[in-house]
C-alpha cells in the first residue's frame, strides 16, 4: 500500500470517527463501530492506527496543524493589532463551527480520558490558542491603542470562553449553528472592553 | 428517644455519593467514574449504593437536579429582585462562580455527559440549565439599558454568551493551573470585564 493510499484511509477513519461523534455520540465510538462505518475489518483498521488513543492523538495533531498554525500566523503578522483580533477572532470562530465533531471530541477527552500524553498535548493546544490572543492584545497596548489597566491574561481567559460557548450551543442544538455576523459582534464586544 | 442516630439517614447518603462524584470528575476525571470506585470512595458495597440509587444515571440526574433547585432558582431570585441592575449583576456573577467554584466538578460533569452520552434527557434539562442562566443575565443587562445605566448600542445576545463561557472557563482554569489559580482574583477580573462592555463611553 503506498503511502499515500494509507494518508487517505487514515483520512477517511477520521472523517468516520467525527460522523459517529456528530450522530449518535462518543459513547457509540468502539473500534467495531468505527471499522465498521469506515468499511474497513477491525484488523485493518488497527493496521493504520494501533489504538483508539493513537486515532485521537493523530486529530490532536491536525487541530495543531490546521488550527494553531492559521491563529499563530495571525497574531504574528505585521498587520494592526486590530485588524489581526478581528481575523483572529473570525478564523478561530469559523473553524470551530465547522469542524463540529473535532470540537466535541477535544472537549470529552479532556475528561474522559486518562491518557497523559494526550492530555498533554491538548491543554498545550488550549494554552497556545490563549497566548497568540494575549500577544495581539499586548502589542495593541504597547502601541498604546488599547487600554492598559485591562488584565491581558484575563481577557484571554475571558475570551477563551468563547470555544466552550459555542460546543454547548451547537451541542444543544443538534448542529443548528449562530449565524456568521457573531463573530464580528463578539469582536466589537472585545474592541469595547479594549477601548481606551 | 434520646438515642444517638448511627446509621446515616438516605438523605445524608445521598449528599455524600453526590459530593464523591463530583470530587471524582474533578480531580481524576470522568473516566473514573465507575459505580465500584465510587463506592469504595464512600466508603460502601455497591450494593449499598445502589439502595439509594437505582443507576449511576439516576445519581447524575439528582446532581442535575440539585443544580436546579440550588443554583437555576437562585440566579431567578436575583434577576428579578428589585434592587438595581448594577448590584443584581454584582451577586449574579458572584452566586455562579462561587457555586461552581465549590461544587468543582459539577460544570465538567453536566457539560459532558450531554454530549457523550447523546441522551435526549439529559440535553434537554442541560439545554434548560444553559438557557436559564444566559436568560436572566440578558435580564438584569436589559433593565439596565432601560433604566439608561448602560450602553444601549451592544449586542446584548452576544454578551451573553460570551458571558456564558466564563463558568466552564473558571472550570479549564482550576484544572490547568490548580496551584496558581485565585478565585477571587478570577471573580473580580471577569466583573471588571463585563462592566467595561456595558459601560456608556
Amino acid at each position: 500500500m503506498s503511502s499515500k493510499v494509507a494518508e487517505t484511509r487514515k483520512k477517511e477513519i477520521k472523517e468516520a470517527l467525527f460522523d459517529i461523534i456528530v450522530t449518535d455520540g462518543i459513547r457509540h465510538l468502539t473500534t467495531k463501530n468505527l471499522a465498521r462505518r469506515a468499511g474497513l475489518s477491525e484488523g485493518t483498521l488497527y493496521r493504520h492506527f494501533g489504538s483508539k488513543n493513537e486515532i485521537f492523538q493523530s486529530i490532536a495533531y491536525d487541530v495543531e496543524e490546521e488550527l494553531l498554525k492559521d491563529l499563530q500566523k495571525i497574531a504574528l503578522s505585521k498587520q494592526s493589532p486590530e485588524k489581526r483580533l478581528k481575523l483572529f477572532i473570525c478564523h478561530h470562530y469559523s473553524y470551530l463551527t465547522s469542524h463540529r465533531g473535532i470540537n466535541i471530541l477535544l472537549f470529552s477527552l479532556a475528561s474522559y480520558n486518562d491518557d497523559k500524553k494526550l492530555l498533554n498535548t491538548l491543554s498545550h493546544i488550549f494554552h497556545l490558542q490563549k497566548k497568540y490572543f494575549c500577544k495581539i492584545v499586548t502589542d495593541g497596548m504597547v502601541k498604546g491603542i488599547w487600554d492598559t489597566s485591562v488584565s491581558p491574561e484575563k481577557l484571554s481567559e475571558f475570551y477563551m470562553g468563547i470555544p466552550t460557548t459555542l460546543n454547548i450551543e451547537i451541542n444543544l442544538e443538534k448542529g443548528k449553528l449562530p449565524n456568521d455576523s457573531v463573530c464580528l459582534q463578539i469582536f466589537l464586544l472585545v474592541i469595547k472592553i479594549l477601548d481606551k | 428517644m434520646a438515642t444517638k442516630r448511627v446509621r446515616k439517614t438516605g438523605d445524608e447518603r445521598r449528599e455524600e455519593i453526590k459530593e464523591s462524584i463530583l470530587d471524582i470528575v474533578f480531580t481524576e476525571g470522568m473516566h473514573k467514574l465507575s459505580t465500584r470506585y465510587l463506592a469504595q470512595k464512600v466508603g460502601v458495597s455497591e450494593g449499598a449504593l445502589f439502595r439509594h440509587y437505582p443507576s449511576k444515571k439516576a445519581m447524575i440526574e439528582d446532581i442535575i437536579g440539585d443544580v436546579n433547585t440550588q443554583m437555576v432558582g437562585h440566579l431567578k431570585n436575583i434577576a428579578e429582585t428589585d434592587k438595581s441592575p448594577l448590584l443584581r449583576l454584582d451577586e449574579y456573577i458572584t452566586f455562579t462562580l462561587n457555586f461552581l467554584y465549590h461544587k468543582k466538578g459539577i460544570t465538567l460533569l453536566l457539560f459532558t455527559e450531554a454530549s457523550y452520552q447523546n441522551d435526549e434527557g439529559l440535553k434537554h434539562t442541560m439545554d434548560s440549565i444553559y438557557k436559564s442562566q444566559k436568560q436572566y443575565f440578558t435580564k438584569i443587562v436589559l433593565d439596565g439599558i432601560t433604566e439608561g445605566i448602560w450602553d444601549d448600542t451592544i449586542d446584548v445576545e452576544n454578551l451573553s454568551r460570551l458571558y456564558m463561557g466564563i463558568p466552564v472557563t473558571l472550570n479549564i482554569e482550576m484544572i490547568l493551573n490548580s496551584e496558581s489559580f485565585d478565585h477571587d482574583t478570577f471573580c473580580n477580573e471577569m466583573k471588571t470585564i463585563i462592566l467595561k462592555v456595558l459601560s456608556k463611553n
